[in-house]
């Protein structure tokens, strides 16, 4: 028999691979290509079939009560659970014609049985489906808010005085602690006084202000432990109709929960990190809120909310620890002769679980960098105590090569867009992508325009900044098989990265984050809506993926990389991989043509 | 009419009466597509080198149930058609004797209409043989893909030239290349270009 070019086939699709030559014999042996025009349907309730399908050309929806689930195309197989289990809930329909292979259920189930790596993969995919299904039924939302505890909240400082406080002393120390809630701790009892009851005893029953605290203080306070689950606080907190519950460790008071936190959690984890940063009055607590900040992505990340919108949030906050710090580090007087920088994946938003660190100070031209040299190093410092890691590259405000004067800056950019080498490619590169987060903005600006200025005009320059587009294959084969190990950054996101930025560089856009950038491109035609829609898909697929990947090797406590295992994704993980990557070769072939790559040595 | 008097004057000069098979009423539901590689274009010259046919039921092409044999043969092979087919002189030692493998190509098709590209030229080729071995030409009905093809094709105005090559029309149908030439890949091609123009309506413009 001379089938070699089906036994070809069938070995690319996985598990198929995984066979034996005399179990692909069988295969073989026991197939029949199909063809159905478009709107067959292939399963239903009604009809269970007695095959098992692989796609050889053409696309198959699976519907779940008419919502669509899965969409099968070329080398994509389907359906072991109907054959398994002699029944489905699934309709399985032709959406372009179809030409398959199909393969006799007994064969099938014979290989099932007798080759492990084979079933294992029909198995796993069915458990994966059943715990998508669960999680639908259940709602992650709420089970995350069933195990989350006191402790992962924002606990607010206690205001805590003596029975004998006066209530004019108890008042202004609750001012100045910023709480309107003031705790009387009376022996090992603690009592409350809150604005409701202030208002009542004060200015209505006309009590004096030299009277001690205990004589308006309500006993008991309620109180919860440090460990109880939220949703029992929230029942303490119905039950007795109050606002706000102690909470204790020990059998003392450390702090106090208000209802509103406890409603709000779910609305918004990242309050709760914004509220600790913004209430941070010295670097330390600056700190365990900033290190609070990868428990929060992951929630984020757990709750299935979209990766653009977790990297804006994670930005927001990282910005705002950044403005804070600054104004810690720097004294006053300079803080407004100087701008500070973030550059780099933080200036584009697109930094989640920190990997590095690229920052930079432009100080006016009227002072001496020396005098911000100390305090550079000391902010450098902090925010790697912060767990910013320090960047490789040493692009950090403590390096005086990026902690100079705005003259200083603009020559630089002149030296870089003159430059030759991929170290001043990337420098420009990192400095395009900057953002201002504390200080005189205004600094900035006028280098940012100096370097729209002087590198638009130059095609030459531009055309060697963009071939760095092309700088890493893409991992995709020619029958877009892909490779077992995958780096998603040089495979992918590099490239729309650099492609992108290039193409705003040439066209003067302002925005910074690479989903804005193609947006503006694709209001000036310069890429087509397609593409332009195709690339805003594929970053966002690739950046789930990366954060993904970063997340799982945070919880492995491994260092963070970028490399994908492909046999751990789903096979619709698997699937929009793939497609992904041919839409990065579609833009790195886009962006070849339109800087006349091919001509360049 | 005329269909059954020729099948009946064929029928009439079969020599062997264990062929009478091909004879039969026709299959209604199965179908045989079936490709012949060959040492030239002359049926009267040329030689088979291989056949490769595969059986159509029901919508679909069973792979289990398909047939190739290569043929010995008398002549050298030419190198123009070595490049073709990709058969060498090396890849005929397993090869059969020319008399049983059209016998069991006889008995793979039975009754079955045939189907396949430029078909009467294959149907020729086999016919050169079968007469020798029979006494008869066989009565298949067949079915040719290239008009098949030509009647769903949208003509612009009635003089535009329909490009019939294989490949154009594989490619037209959007159907899947299973690599290369050999007897079997080209009849399952065929088949699956049956099957698509089958479910495809025939086109019924100015220029049809």
């Amino acid at each position: 028999m001379s089938l070699h070019s089906q036994e070809a086939f069938i070995k690319e699709i996985h598990p198929f691979d995984k066979l034996t030559k005399n179990e692909l014999n069988s295969v073989i042996k026991n197939i029949a290509i199909a063809y159905y025009p478009k709107e067959s349907i292939l399963i239903s309730e009604t009809k269970i079939s007695d095959s098992f399908f692989m796609i050889i050309k053409g696309e198959v929806n699976e519907y779940n009560n008419d919502e669509l689930t899965f969409t099968y195309h070329k080398q994509d197989t389907f359906d072991a659970d109907s054959l398994i289990y002699h029944k489905t809930k699934s309709r399985f329909e032709v959406t372009e014609d179809l030409i398959c292979y199909e393969l006799k259920k007994e064969i099938f189930l014979q290989l099932m049985k007798e080759n492990k790596a084979f079933g294992k993969f029909f198995l796993k995919t069915l458990s994966e489906r059943l715990q998508t299904l669960k999680n639908k039924e259940y709602g992650s939302d709420i089970s995350s808010f069933m195990f989350a505890k006191v402790s992962d909240l924002y606990i607010h400082k206690p205001c805590i005085v003596e029975p004998t406080t006066s209530i004019e002393d108890a008042v202004r120390k609750s001012m100045e602690d910023t709480t309107s809630t003031i705790i009387v701790k009376n022996g090992d009892e603690y009592g409350v006084v809150t604005d409701t009851i202030l208002k009542k005893e004060l200015l209505l029953s006309k009590k004096r202000l030299d009277l001690p605290i205990l004589e308006i203080a309500k006993f008991p306070f309620i109180s919860v432990k440090k460990d109880d689950f939220l949703f029992s606080v929230l029942l303490t907190i119905v039950k007795h109709n109050i606002k706000r519950v102690g909470v204790m460790e020990n059998g003392e008071i450390i702090g106090l929960l208000k209802q509103a936190d406890i409603l709000s959690y779910f609305s918004n984890h990242s309050h709760i990190v914004a509220m600790k940063i913004a209430r941070a009055t010295t670097i330390e607590e600056l700190m365990h809120a900033s290190k609070d900040m990868n428990k929060t992505i992951k929630l984020l990340y757990s709750k299935s909310l979209k990766t653009e919108y977790i990297a804006q949030m994670v930005a927001e906050l990282n910005s705002k620890i950044y403005t804070k710090l600054f104004d810690f580090v720097f004294p006053k007087e300079l803080q407004d002769k100087c701008a500070l920088l973030v550059m780099g994946s933080e200036g584009r938003d697109e930094q989640i679980i920190k990997t590095d660190q690229d920052n930079a100070l432009i100080i006016s031209n009227t002072e001496d960098p020396a005098t911000f040299y100390p305090y550079a190093e000391i902010f450098t410092e902090k925010l790697i105590s912060f767990g910013f890691p320090r960047c490789e590259g040493n692009i950090m405000v403590s390096n005086p090569y990026w902690c100079k004067t705005e003259k200083e800056f603009e020559q630089q950019v002149e030296k870089w867009s003159a430059g030759s080498n991929m170290e001043d490619y990337m420098n420009l590169a990192i400095f395009f992508d900057a953002k201002c987060v504390a200080g005189d903005c205004s600094l900035f600006t006028k280098v940012e325009n100096k370097l729209f200025e002087t590198v638009g005009q130059r095609d030459v320059f531009l055309a060697f900044f963009a071939k760095a587009t092309l700088a890493f294959k893409t991992p995709i084969g020619i029958f877009s098989s892909l490779e077992d190990i995958i780096d998603i950054k040089k495979g992918g996101i590099f490239a729309i990265v650099q492609g992108v930025r290039s193409l705003a560089l040439e066209n003067n856009i302002q925005e910074n984050r690479t989903m804005d950038r193609i947006k503006a491109l694709k209001k000036l035609n310069v890429i087509e809506e397609e593409l332009a829609c195709e690339l805003v898909e594929v970053c966002g697929v690739l950046s789930r993926l990366r954060l993904q990947t970063h997340i799982n090797r945070l919880k492995e406590d491994k260092p963070i990389d970028n490399l994908v295992d492909v046999s751990s994704l789903s096979k619709i993980e698997r699937d929009m991989l793939k497609d992904s990557f041919i839409i990065v070769n579609k833009f790195k072939k886009f962006i070849s043509h339109h800087f006349h790559l091919d001509g360049l040595n | 009419m005329l269909e059954k008097l020729k099948k009946n004057y064929k029928k009439s000069q079969l020599k062997r009466d264990e062929f009478s098979f091909l004879f039969d009423e026709d299959q209604e539901e199965e179908f045989v597509s079936f490709d012949c590689e060959t040492t030239g274009l002359n049926p009267k010259k040329d030689e088979i080198l291989s056949i490769g046919a595969v059986k159509i039921k029901d919508n679909k092409i069973e792979l289990n149930n398909s047939f190739e044999r290569f043929l010995k043969s008398i002549q050298e092979i030419p190198e123009e058609t070595i490049k073709i087919h990709y058969i060498r002189p090396c890849d005929l030692e397993n090869t059969v004797e020319t008399k049983i493998a059209i016998e069991e190509f006889l008995h793979f098709i039975g009754n079955r209409t045939l189907i396949g590209y430029y078909i009467k030229f294959d149907i020729a080729m086999i016919n050169k043989y079968a007469k020798a071995l029979i006494g008869t030409t066989i009565p298949n009905k067949s079915i040719e893909l290239s008009s098949m093809y030509y009647k769903r094709h949208h003509k612009k105005s009635s003089h535009e030239f329909v490009d019939l090559k294989f490949n154009t029309i594989m490619e037209k149908l959007d159907l899947p290349q299973l690599g290369q030439h050999d007897a079997v890949n080209d009849a399952v091609m065929s088949a699956m270009m049956y099957l698509k123009l089958k479910n495809m309506p025939e086109y019924k413009g100015a220029y049809s």
